[in-house]
């Protein structure tokens, strides 16, 4: 580490741009929005923004069910990434990287152009529809548009890449002789995936869980593609607060709500990596 | 030449990120045009293009439904690029009221004369003119409903669960759906006589509301929208604007276009200048174009507009798909204070229903 | 410890992951005006209207100058940070790193709501320059992040021999540090411009008249449009895309900074 006389100096240089510009354009807007959610247009100070959004049964509903969909997301991505990134982690560094870089590829293009296909998939006339009519196992077309289901599919293929990511770089840490050891001394493989592995990559495991789960719970373009204007989820409760209602302040509302529920998520994770080391 | 790479990049990157936005400064002047994002092609070959030679002017497009251009006119305030706006007339109303809009110069309008009365001012207030009228009916997929569509009620049935659509609440047409299927309910309840007044509380309707909820599909919130349900085969039954007919046929289904028993409600569409806008004299040329005899007639042959240039003469057939003839008569039209005195209520008993 | 039925686990990963993308494809390439699956015959009219619909093309250029924009701006301001929390230690160190983590950990939606909100209290601004402000904003975590960690791969004493050796501390930095992170910086660079190019909440309330970004005009053609435009769309965006995460795979694996 340098150390200098006129450290200081030099820091302050080097930081305060970008400092500025973030503080400026990023922190204070936050602080006006905070502001406004606590401050409504006809002065004062009050807290009856949040009081109504919890009490009004429409928001609560939407708040609940943005919750929820979020858990459901996030275990189906367990479900399927860590399996998946377990067989990942023990191979050739060489077809690794392949497969790598092909669950990187998804994030590397638009929601949009990703919930365009659940459209194909799940409409009337859908992939799915139009398979089952063609095995007979249906008679009529099935809805899987405007549901919950359409909503946690898109998500699900959204954020997979953010679970299976932090995954496999936890696995890849777990050193084989650990596992040759426990099997060595006569665990089988349950206990030792149950007893070892998923310890050993606990920290993979949050992080993902932890990414996953803000992005499904704050996501826009899905619930707006496949949800329609009837399932709200909060991200587009806020919009219609916006752009519907009009209601400043009650946006304002919801926007803080969204915020902190991210935010103690991470404190979560924080508290819980704490823990671990 | 390795360690050029990032300096080539960084080099092309400042050309073409930090020099394009600056020479994108206009020399001809702009008229910025906020309008449904619908038909926007065949807005394009009608009215702007040709306008745009006319003046010498590049006409920029700011696109949403009526809410999405009153939220951007409340937000930005004198700020607002947007030098006209396009509205239904509730919309108009609710910009009129929060000082959104300025008056025109009936002066300045060549054509006005041309334009039936109660289009020239709908408002009173000169806030805007009137450049199209549209109504609200029923449509439906004739070669699967099998019992014939009469009545705004039938969106109720049961033998239509789960494909019907309608407008949301905060749409134009999202009251008055509201409102005839109460006046539906009232005329049943009467034994089929219709109502001397249009009840705006509509207690019926809301009462059905939440048996008209669990038919739906979805609802929608622009005709595009409805269009595509429709196209997709989600949607059997829904009330739907006049203007989107064209596109609605185009899906290649079997559909059948009704007015129901109880009628169809018809709505103005208007053109205003902002408030903030400084381009006054060009709007109003623009506001002049929309209403003459040549784009009217233009707009309604490509199955968008229905007219109210009074000089356009149509055809039957096209006439008989759009909002004009005998129809501009039969038409319930909605009294726009009446709905806006109730519509913060409404939004929230709806809402209320709605989610699910 | 992997068995046979664990592979099951690999496709299941990539049919989910990678389907969808085979889906769009087939779709870009249908001649069907709908939605309607398998798509039938082949035609190549939704890419010619991609190129034929202004929208797309003005949005693209929108999106190609933000995105480069706002990577350089926020690669040249943010590198100077990551520098400082790399070589110096100072007791805002902390602060430091959570103000410019914080973009990350807000809603797009949110940050694009207040900005809005907040750009209007300053009065007069284009929308291309809210639009660069906000997409500046929440490149910074990434910058910081990636050149951070190539600066911590570098050996300080390389630059301390320089130093030593009569350069003044920017020359320093210009000819001895900057050449050995040219993978960080492409690394950095791609993966701010890839964030800003795809980009929707952000974007979604700070666009304005004429002023759209590709994806936020993607999202508004299928308000109007459920034609497989989108799709062939998507299909020219997953090529770009990929042309680009190959040239920087090539630089650095870009796996390990995502």
């Amino acid at each position: 580490m340098i150390r200098r006389p006129n450290q200081n100096r030099t820091i302050i240089l080097l930081v305060a741009p970008a400092c500025v510009f973030v503080l400026v354009f990023f922190v204070l807007p936050l602080i006006f929005l905070l502001s406004q959610s606590v401050l409504p247009e006809e002065g004062g100070f009050t807290l009856t923004g949040y009081r109504d959004f919890f009490e009004s049964r429409v928001s609560r509903i939407v708040y609940l069910r943005t919750l929820k969909l979020g858990v459901i997301v996030t275990v189906i991505c367990v479900v399927i990434g860590y399996p998946a990134a377990f067989v990942l982690a023990r191979m050739p560094a060489r077809r690794r990287s392949f497969l790598m870089s092909l669950v990187i590829l998804p994030l590397m293009t638009n929601a949009v152009a990703r919930t365009f296909a659940w459209l194909i998939i799940l409409g009337k006339r859908g992939m799915i529809n139009q398979t089952l009519l063609s095995l007979d196992l249906i008679e009529n077309p099935v809805r899987f548009m405007f549901s919950e289901t359409a909503i946690v599919l898109g998500l699900a293929q959204l954020f997979l890449p953010l679970m299976v990511l932090p995954l496999v770089s936890a696995l890849e840490n777990i050193p084989e002789d650990v596992l040759e050891a426990a099997r060595n001394l006569g665990a089988n493989r349950l206990t030792t995936f149950v007893r070892i592995v998923v310890p050993l990559s606990s920290d993979g495991l949050v992080l993902g869980a932890t990414l996953v789960f803000t992005g499904s719970v704050t996501a826009f373009v899905t619930p707006a593609i496949l949800g329609g204007p009837r399932l709200l989820l909060m991200s587009t409760l806020l919009r219609q607060k916006v752009v519907t209602l009009f209601d400043l302040h009650a946006a304002a509302v919801v926007a803080v709500v969204m915020i902190l529920t991210t935010l103690a998520v991470n404190l979560l994770l924080r508290v819980f990596r704490v823990q671990q080391s | 030449m390795r360690s050029q790479l990032p300096i080539m990049l960084l080099l092309a990157a400042l050309v073409l990120g930090l020099v394009a936005p600056m020479t994108a400064a206009q020399d001809t002047q702009t008229l910025t045009v906020s309008i449904w994002g619908f038909n926007l092609d065949v807005l394009e070959e009608n009215v702007f293009a040709p306008f745009e030679e006319m003046h010498n002017v590049d006409i920029v497009l700011d696109t949403g439904n009526n809410s999405d251009r009153l939220a951007r006119l409340q937000a930005e305030g004198e700020n607002t690029d947007i030098d006209v706006a396009h509205f239904a007339t509730q919309f108009t109303h609710l910009a009129s009221q929060a000082d959104l809009l300025q008056p025109y110069d009936p002066d300045m309008l060549e054509n006005l004369d041309e334009v039936y009365d109660w289009a020239q001012d709908p408002l009173g207030n000169q806030a805007g003119v009137g450049y199209t009228v549209n109504s609200l009916s029923l449509i439906y997929r004739s070669d699967l409903v099998e019992t014939e569509v009469t009545s705004w009620a039938d969106l109720l049935r049961d033998d239509v669960a789960g494909y019907v659509s309608i407008p949301e609440m905060s749409t134009t047409f999202g009251p008055a759906t509201l409102v005839m299927i109460d006046r539906a309910l009232a005329m049943a309840e009467m034994d089929g006589e219709a109502p001397d007044e249009i009840n705006y509380d509509a207690d019926l309707a809301w009462e059905a509301l939440p048996q008209l909820a669990d038919n739906l599909v979805t609802t929608y919130i622009r005709s595009s929208a409805l269009t595509t349900l429709v196209q997709e085969e989600e949607v059997w039954l829904a009330p739907y604007a006049s203007f989107a007919i064209g596109n609605l046929i185009n899906t290649g289904h079997n559909l059948s276009a009704v007015i129901p028993d109880e009628g169809a409600v018809g709505q103005t569409n208007m053109i205003s200048i902002t408030a903030a806008s400084d381009q006054a004299e060009l709007a109003h040329a623009y506001i002049d174009w929309f209403i003459s005899h040549d784009v009217q007639l233009a707009e309604a042959l490509d199955l968008i507009d229905s007219p109210v240039n009074a000089t356009v003469e149509l055809p039957e057939d096209i006439c008989a798909l759009l909002t004009c003839g005998e129809m501009l008569d039969t038409m319930i039209v909605l009294d726009q204070a009446q709905v806006s005195e109730r519509l913060e209520d409404w939004l929230e008993r709806w809402n209320e229903i709605m989610v699910r | 410890m992997v068995s046979r039925w664990m592979y099951i686990s690999l496709v299941i990963l990539y049919g989910f992951l990678l389907g969808p993308f085979v889906i769009i494809f087939m779709a870009g390439f249908g001649a069907n005006a709908n939605l309607a699956f398998p798509p039938q015959g082949f035609t190549l009219d939704w890419f010619a209207n991609v190129f034929e619909t202004a929208q797309f093309i003005d949005s693209f250029w929108i999106s190609l100058q933000l995105g480069l924009s706002s990577t350089i701006v926020s690669l040249i301001m943010g590198m100077p940070v990551a520098y400082a929390l790399v070589r110096y230690q100072f007791s805002a160190s902390g602060m430091v790193e959570t103000i410019f983590s914080a973009p990350i950990l807000v809603p797009g939606l949110v940050i694009g709501f207040a900005m809005l909100n907040f750009f209007v209290l300053l009065g007069d601004m284009s929308v291309l320059t809210g639009l660069f402000i906000g997409h500046t904003a929440i490149l910074f975590p990434y910058s910081v992040r990636v050149i951070s960690a190539s600066l911590r791969n570098l050996d300080p004493y390389v630059e301390d021999a320089a130093v030593s050796l009569g350069a003044n501390r920017l020359r320093g930095f210009l000819l001895v540090v900057l050449p050995n992170m040219q993978a960080g910086i492409a690394a950095a660079f791609v993966l701010g411009f890839i964030t800003s190019f795809n980009n929707v909440p952000v974007s979604l309330f700070l666009s304005g008249p004429g002023v759209t970004t590709l994806p936020v005009s993607m999202l508004s053609y299928l308000e109007y449009y459920f034609d497989p435009t989108i799709a062939a769309v998507s299909t020219l965006l997953v090529i770009f895309t990929v042309v680009l995460v190959q040239a920087a795979e090539r630089l650095l694996g870009l796996s390990q900074f995502v």
